[in-house]
């Protein structure tokens, strides 16, 4: 293996910060590091400063000026590429050598933030949120950074880690503690030497295997929700949903379903029966929601960035499932929130190719009072996709709706456009004429105006 | 959920503290290091947008860093306000 010189660990900095280095990659770094005091110590400042410098600066576009901009990209590309104003719109929206140039410029300026760590890299979970004092394989890590496998994370008091697994599982480990993630992404096996942990599993498939392993059991499960803690007179397992096998280290083991809970200390070892729960305020507050669902909304921001929209997904599904718990008990910044994440599930399947999906979903924002710009928005996303897949009478309509929502959105122009051309490519000339003549009106001198003076039979005014 | 008014402030002050660091540097030192650590670009990509090779965005990434160091070794405060601004993400 070539050793990495200081420069070259130098030059890795922000990989690591970003979890973005390859296995080998991470040896190589982290065993220079290891041997090098000068690099080492720089390495811990860079490794802390550069989440202080990135949030001191302006936050990445939301998901609704994303699809602003790869509409004004497309524009000037359009604008560009097309010598006549006639053919200028098709290029547009048509797949055509400008749109493709455009997906370029898209996909390069998507890249920008470049934050989002690799599928598969560097173990198979990442880091979510973190609160308090956390280290992984001692050293500081960023939000959203992998977790690689066997690299102890140490949790001092009152520190929290939230942890998302590829699978999308969610473990949420509490301080002061010390856990490691062992086993591959099938077969996850997380390894609580002390402190306690929440996990959510879901979606397990047939073959998959996820354990919790102490020092005296091993709690298997199968899509549930539970926690385990180590204490000094042994592990505690309480069950919140579903049911875990704990197996002993004796061989013996033992079921416990929702509401039961297993203490490895206590002499007979039994399942103890479900407490009398009387109701209680929420343990999570407002403001730990909304703090949750903006630094989720970033993660998938950043996923979708690198070009990984199934991440993303697997980020919102767990974002969405914590923030149901606010279920309109916050304010707006919480709502708001809701509602950026539902836009980019709904952008995050129109990338992962999933377009029913993604009409689905944009569709639903439309139905369930979003803000008239994120509608206009999702209306204008979703009558692209109709009309890329021959769905003219649908995309018609969505335009159309687009139009409704917000007479003065930022998209207005660009559907009103798009009713024009859908209706005349659906042979409804009669309604083009009509859009075209009311385009003509409001933009006169819009990059449209010469195709919508063909379309209705004026070309020869200027 | 508006945030208050000293979360506000040391926001603002953070963010001119970074704004007076990334001022200090020259304007080629600046882009490469302005794109690589808070965008996140490779050193590939960053060497692509600038049209310079991969060799002289490292040497002015790393020119960048070695320049922002030393002014934090002269204001520890603002090491500290920097590293703490990473905590409130």
């Amino acid at each position: 293996v070539t050793e990495l010189r200081c420069a070259d660990v130098e030059a890795r900095f922000v990989d690591a910060a970003d979890g973005r280095l390859d296995p080998a990659d991470s040896v190589r770094f982290h065993s220079h590091i290891e041997g090098c005091a000068a690099c080492r110590e720089r390495a811990a400042v860079w490794l802390a400063l550069i989440p202080g410098l990135r949030a001191a600066v302006a936050p990445a576009p939301d998901a609704m000026t994303t699809r602003r901009m790869q509409i004004e990209i497309e524009r000037q590309v359009a604008r560009r590429a097309a010598p006549t104003p006639a053919r200028r719109w098709r290029a547009w929206w048509i797949p055509a050598a400008g749109l493709a140039a455009a997906a370029a410029a898209l996909v390069l300026w998507m890249r920008a933030g470049g934050h989002a760590p690799p599928a598969t890299p560097g173990g198979y979970a990442a880091i979510q949120t973190l609160r308090g004092a956390v280290t992984v394989g001692d050293r500081a890590p960023a939000v959203a950074a992998r977790v690689p496998v066997g690299h102890a994370i140490v949790l001092s008091a009152d520190a929290v880690a939230q942890l998302v697994l590829d699978s999308g599982a969610v473990v949420r480990a509490q301080g002061p503690g010390r856990l490691s993630f062992e086993g591959s992404a099938r077969d996850v096996a997380i390894r609580l030497a002390s402190g306690k942990l929440e996990a959510e599993v879901t979606h397990r498939g047939q073959d998959e295997t996820f354990a919790v392993v102490t020092d005296d059991v091993r709690v298997a499960v199968r899509g549930t929700k539970f926690s385990v803690a180590v204490a000094p007179s042994g592990s505690r397992v309480e069950v919140s949903e579903g049911r875990v096998a704990v197996e002993r280290a004796g061989g013996r083991t033992t079921l416990v379903s929702a509401g039961e809970s297993f203490d490895s200390g206590a002499d007979d070892s039994e399942v103890a029966p479900p407490a009398v729960v009387t109701p209680s305020a929420p343990t999570t507050s407002c403001a730990e929601i909304t703090r949750s669902c903006q630094t989720a909304a970033r993660a998938v921001r950043a996923s979708m960035r690198g070009g990984d929209a199934e991440r993303a997904l697997r980020i919102v599904t767990d974002a969405r499932r914590t923030s149901s718990d606010a279920d309109g008990n916050c304010g707006g910044g919480a709502r708001a929130c809701e509602d950026e994440l539902r836009y980019l599930r709904a952008e995050a399947l129109n990338q992962a190719g999933r377009l029913d999906e993604a009409v689905a979903a944009y569709h639903a924002l439309d139905g369930k009072g979003a803000p008239s710009a994120m509608r206009q928005n999702a209306l204008f996303a979703v009558a692209q996709i109709e009309a890329r897949t021959g769905r003219l009478s649908a995309a018609a309509a969505d335009f159309e709706r687009a139009l409704a929502v917000a007479p003065r959105g930022a998209l207005y122009e660009d559907a009103l456009v798009g009713a024009m051309e859908t209706a005349r490519a659906a042979g409804d000339d009669a309604r083009a004429r009509t859009f075209a003549t009311r385009y003509l009106g409001e933009f006169p001198r819009g990059l449209a105006a010469a195709a919508a003076r063909r379309i209705a039979g004026d070309g020869a005014r200027p | 959920m508006t945030p208050g008014p000293e979360r506000v402030t040391a926001a603002r002050e953070t963010l001119a503290l970074v704004e007076a660091l990334l001022a200090e540097l020259r304007p080629k030192r600046r882009a490469a290091f302005v794109l690589h650590v808070l965008e996140g670009y490779s050193m590939e990509e960053v060497a692509a947008i600038l049209s310079a090779s991969t060799a002289a965005v490292k040497v002015r990434v790393h020119d960048a860093r070695r320049h922002i160091e030393r002014r934090l070794k002269q204001r520890p405060d603002a090491a500290s306000v920097l590293v703490n601004a990473g905590g409130r993400l």
